[in-house]
């Protein structure tokens, strides 16, 4: 089953420049979807479009089998979360606000007891509740990212989807990311990231998308993340290495 | 929004002493002035009414001014507080996007083009109208926000865009009030300058009344979407995932915001820097929570116009001086200093 489909989805920020170039695809439902593709390939817009933050010029997307336009804005921002590559505050805030913003579409004026209680529990979830009252700048990437992923979960969205949410972070912080996301899936929810490192997805995504040029080049399960594959994807040649059961891929040592 | 039950205290405990500062305030701003009235005669002439002539000095002359204190206080902080949310710019507020070099313009325009025309065919009454004045003054500030608006919608309303409109018209606007002050005879050059002085002497019982009723609605109207402005602190993405419409919600905000500062600017003139400032001390003071930091900023925006004021008055009395110059003394150093402390404490 699909959380959300998009057949011949075109968009360009400019009438005669297409980012997308009739797209045809799936998010399964209750897995881990990752998006990759090079810079400038159109990972963000395609995730903006599924988001409706940019409205598609063709081509139709469907979100639990609904057309995405059929959608209240209150009621799809209570279906579908997402988290930005960058989520920067102009005035600092602390956790508890930050996480408390996901409320507000199930809320008109302002939150209540039960909302205060499923803001302690996502933030719980997240393993920050003794960081409730710290401001996001004094956390650590890894822990900034956690309190987006917690906003995005007092939504209680079916769907989430995440640009990029292991950029800017070392190894230790995006596999941390990455281990939350696996968290999230078991939840039940569906989640859907573009993400740059193949390994990473390799390791923890159940589905992948593979985009280029503003078009898919490739998608399914593991299987499609091949040499040829990805060497087309990225115009590199990568080797493919296996050791004690677990996979990678290589692009130094290769020419 | 609701906090952890201890930071949430203080946050209420600090407001309750901004307001006992502000009544304890209101009785030497009654009191205070060229006629010394004891608390005692402004109680018999509030409550009794007994001397006609001290009922006259509270309620026809020092009453409006405190109100008028209070409440101008209170609108341009809040505009500031408002703009610097939606436009996601710490430098944002009413002067920033123009209006306060618009409203100027148009009250320029009012006492040359007017005075001129107003003697010509002898109309006298007509020249140097307070009234005129205003009109125009609020007209000019409305146009501003309509066209800073207008240009934000066609353009997608990014911060940045708004800003570099604000430069855009102050610049323009300040241009044309100079060509005007150039233009202008001894007379309205100083009618002119008088205005550019922010001063709550021109506070009467029917301005202030003006006042009130367009500052209620719009206080009640943004305390109704604190939550709403507080998800822009995420970003518009953010926001807009959130089900927000956020440039809805920016032009509207920018819209009431205007009109509460260009009401403010059309009846006392330009009173610098409360708008900017009165927020960041607020934020400061109190921490997050658009809900906390309007109200906080209202609160302590009454205060401190209502403290200049008193100290406009007493500083080199009987010489009364203008609030504003009292405002840009304390509020230029002031917001030096926050530049350079940018980072806000927790309550």
């Amino acid at each position: 089953m699909s959380a959300i489909t998009f057949q011949n989805l075109s968009f360009g920020y400019r009438r005669h420049h297409k980012v997308l170039r009739q797209l045809n695809g799936e998010v399964p439902a209750q897995k881990l979807t990752a998006i990759l593709g090079p810079n400038g390939c159109g990972k963000s817009t395609l995730v903006k479009c599924l988001m409706r933050l940019h409205q598609p010029q063709q081509g139709e997307i469907k979100l639990m089998d609904r057309a995405l336009g059929d959608y209240a804005h209150k009621e799809l921002a209570r279906t579908l979360a997402y988290v930005a590559q960058s989520s920067q505050a102009i005035f600092p805030m602390d956790v508890y606000s930050t996480v408390m913003l996901g409320r507000k579409p199930h809320v008109s004026w302002r939150p209540g007891r039960a909302d205060h209680q499923k803001v302690r529990a996502a933030i719980a979830d997240m393993g920050l509740t003794d960081k409730m009252l710290t401001l996001l700048e004094e956390l650590s990437g890894g822990e900034q990212q956690r309190v987006q992923v917690a906003r995005a979960l007092a939504q209680e969205p079916a769907v989430l989807l995440l640009d990029e949410p292991t950029a800017n972070l070392d190894l230790k912080y995006q596999k941390e990311v990455m281990q939350l996301l696996r968290r999230v899936v078991e939840q039940g929810i569906t989640v859907a990231a573009v993400l740059h490192d193949v390994n990473l997805a390799l390791r923890y995504a159940d589905h992948f998308i593979l985009m280029k040029q503003g078009e898919i080049l490739a998608q399914g399960g593991p299987a499609v993340l091949t040499e040829k594959n990805l060497a087309l994807l990225y115009e590199t040649p990568l080797t493919c290495l296996t050791k004690d059961g677990n996979t990678w891929f290589q692009a130094w040592g290769t020419g | 929004m609701q906090k952890p039950r201890q930071q949430k205290r203080k946050q209420h405990l600090l407001l309750l002493l901004m307001l006992v500062l502000l009544l304890l305030l209101i009785l030497p701003a009654l009191a205070l002035g060229s006629s010394d009235l004891g608390l005692r005669e402004i109680a018999d002439a509030l409550i009794k009414g007994d001397d006609a002539g001290v009922q006259q000095i509270v309620l026809g002359i020092r009453l409006p001014r405190v109100l008028a204190a209070l409440m101008a206080g209170a609108a341009l902080s809040i505009s500031g507080a408002v703009i610097q949310t939606v436009i996601r710019n710490p430098l944002g507020s009413p002067y920033t996007l123009g209006l306060s070099a618009a409203s100027m313009f148009g009250a320029a325009l009012a006492i040359v083009m007017l005075g001129h025309w107003a003697r010509q065919a002898q109309l006298g009454m007509l020249a140097n109208n307070p009234w005129l004045i205003s009109a125009s003054a609020f007209l000019f500030g409305l146009l501003c926000a309509l066209f800073i608006t207008g240009i934000a919608r066609w353009r997608g309303a990014s911060p940045e865009t708004l800003i570099m409109a604000g430069i855009i018209i102050s610049a323009l606007f300040g241009s044309a009030t100079s060509l005007l002050q150039y233009l202008s005879d001894d007379v309205e050059l100083a009618a002119i300058v008088s205005w550019m002085f922010g001063d709550l002497g021109k506070a009467t019982p029917q301005n202030v009344r003006i006042m009130a009723l367009a500052l209620l609605p719009a206080l009640l109207w943004f305390l109704a979407n604190t939550f709403s402005l507080s998800t822009l602190h995420a970003g518009d993405e953010v926001a807009a995932s959130l089900g927000i419409r956020v440039n809805r919600l920016r032009m509207l905000s920018v819209v009431v915001a205007s009109l509460i500062t260009a009401v403010t600017v059309a009846f006392f003139g330009v009173i610098a820097f409360v708008g900017l400032i009165i927020p960041h001390i607020t934020r400061r003071l109190l921490g997050f929570g658009e809900g906390v930091v309007l109200t906080g900023s209202a609160l302590l925006g009454a205060l401190f116009l209502l403290a200049s004021d008193l100290l406009a008055r007493t500083l080199v009395a009987p010489v009364v001086l203008p609030v504003g110059i009292i405002t840009s003394f304390v509020g230029a150093p002031f917001f030096l200093y926050l530049l350079f402390h940018r980072l806000p404490k927790r309550p």
